[in-house]
């Protein structure tokens, strides 16, 4: 309670910083004040775009998430358990680290054409390295004692993979998912303003050809509420379906 | 209980261990243990009492001799000889709650409600009954390793392999789970293979008290056995001789040959 107040605080001051600004810098048309925006976010809702868009980017997000997130948990924890498998792949899994997926645009534009599956390819890149770098990471990370302590109780082999190994990399997991989520907003919109007819990266780019700067306001707001709530919803999740391996109970 | 087989239980025949590229760790270690023993195995830190048990709960191999178990060698852990670890934060498992860690070694083919009697009646053993949802982060030290106890027990081992399992305790909770822990082996009669570097802990808890020498290639330098371990009141004169006799054994030169001349 005392947060949410904190934080209404610190809005009504950025709030009232850019007012000062934009009526200092007075060029409504660059450096338009908060209510031209407000009054641009309103007829936006109005009209449906922006709902539209939003849930354009989020139906993208969803989908990439639902294939990316096994595939990348899958591929991890491979990796994490068979060294041998490890040491052949990580070099590629580095080298892929450092390369964005923005700079694979040209190659899915290429290939995939501005079609809906050549977004995908992009977001699921972006979502299943994160997730494979993280599972890696927990399987590798689970205490050798830990291992010892299932041995001694007689569980070895594939069930102490799945009841050992498998649930102490999960909140490793869990944390892949959140930066995949963040990393895959960013992905989206990339995507979206290179060559899409719908989503809040398409909205930007529409209302910057039409030099509709309240709008692209509109469209980069959106985003971070929509990033944020992404994640409030993400955390949400974890309490209440998985509450053993939600950060509240402090695991590990 | 059927009658005594004609043999030891547990016997370590000229157990030598040494890691690859490591110094030689243990050297000739040669001892018997009768069922039902609580065999405490006493020494300096980094005399290798944690690698004696190591070895017997099938973690690591001899390097030379053998390790046998009701005439059969060791080989590989398993729930016949079940291990309480000292580091305790790593030995549970954080997403467990108490009433799942006891649960978790029974054979899943078991009927769910008889795998869960069993549980109920291992945690009533070590007095947990009040704590079966909690998970660890929200238990004791002295509750965790009561936990571990449990978890052990209520696979119906032959023996318990403690490894300091009350070493990071404070004095209080130290006492009282020994004293619990030597009822629990009355009761029960299940062999205890117990690591401690804690002379007063070795004679209130040990039947046979085994002293390893300082490493590295430590040796079996003192044992005491039936009528030389004392009754367990630290005020009386034979308690007071025994651990000045251990003391010095702990303390005192090695009659290792291979150190001798070292000093």
């Amino acid at each position: 309670m005392k947060g949410a107040l904190r934080a209404g605080g610190a809005i009504a001051v950025v709030l009232l910083l850019w007012e000062v600004l934009a009526r200092a810098i007075d060029m409504p048309l660059l450096a338009p004040p908060p209510e031209t925006v407000a009054q641009s976010a309103l007829a936006l809702a109005k009209s449906g775009e922006l709902l539209r868009d939003t849930l354009a980017s989020l139906q993208r997000l969803v989908v990439a998430l639902v294939v990316g997130v096994p595939l990348g948990a899958m591929i991890g924890c491979a990796l994490g358990y068979w060294p041998v498998l490890d040491a052949m792949a990580s070099p590629f899994v580095r080298m892929f680290n450092a390369i964005p997926a923005i700079a694979l645009v040209p190659f899915s534009l290429l290939w995939f054409g501005v079609t809906e599956f050549s977004r995908f390819t992009l977001l699921l890149y972006t979502i299943s390295l994160t997730v494979t770098i993280s599972a890696r990471q927990g399987v590798r990370s689970v205490p050798g004692l830990r291992l010892r302590a299932g041995a001694t109780l007689g569980v070895v082999g594939v069930p102490a993979f799945l009841r050992i190994i498998l649930p102490s990399c999960i909140p490793a997991i869990i944390v892949g998912i959140r930066t995949a989520i963040g990393l895959g907003v960013m992905v989206v919109v990339a995507a979206e303003m290179l060559g899409a007819d719908s989503g809040l990266g398409y909205l930007i780019m529409q209302a910057r050809s039409q030099f509709n700067v309240p709008e692209m306001a509109v469209g980069v707001i959106s985003l971070g509420l929509l990033s944020l709530l992404l994640d409030r919803l993400f955390n949400g999740a974890i309490e209440s379906f998985v509450p053993r391996w939600s950060v509240r109970r402090r695991i590990r | 209980m059927d009658p005594k087989p004609p043999w030891k239980q547990l016997r370590l025949r000229h157990v030598s261990k040494q890691f690859p590229g490591g110094p030689l760790i243990l050297q000739d270690i040669d001892l018997a243990f009768d069922r039902g023993a609580f065999v405490c195995l006493l020494g300096p830190s980094g005399s290798g009492k944690s690698t004696v048990l190591d070895l017997v709960a099938g973690f690591e191999r001899p390097t030379a001799g053998t390790i046998s178990y009701d005439e059969r060698e060791i080989a590989a852990p398993g729930p016949d000889r079940v291990v309480v670890f000292q580091d305790v934060a790593n030995a549970l498992f954080p997403w467990l709650s108490v009433l799942e860690h006891v649960e978790f070694g029974l054979d899943r083919r078991l009927p769910a409600r008889e795998r869960r009697a069993r549980a109920l009646a291992a945690i009533e053993l070590v007095g947990l009954a009040d704590h079966l949802a909690k998970f660890p982060s929200e238990l004791s030290g002295g509750m965790k390793q009561r936990v571990q106890i449990a978890r052990g027990l209520v696979m119906e081992p032959e023996m318990l392999l403690m490894d300091e399992p009350f070493g990071a305790l404070d004095a209080i909770t130290r006492r009282n789970l020994q004293l619990e822990l030597k009822q629990l082996w009355a009761r029960t009669g299940k062999t205890i293979l117990f690591v401690t570097h804690d002379i007063s802990e070795a004679l209130l808890l040990g039947t046979d008290i085994v002293v390893l020498s300082m490493g590295p290639a430590a040796r079996i330098k003192d044992r005491l056995t039936g009528p030389e371990i004392p009754p367990p009141d630290p005020a009386s004169p034979g308690f007071i001789a025994a651990s000045h006799r251990l003391e010095a054994s702990i303390e005192g030169p090695s009659m290792a040959p291979a150190l001798a001349g070292t000093s």
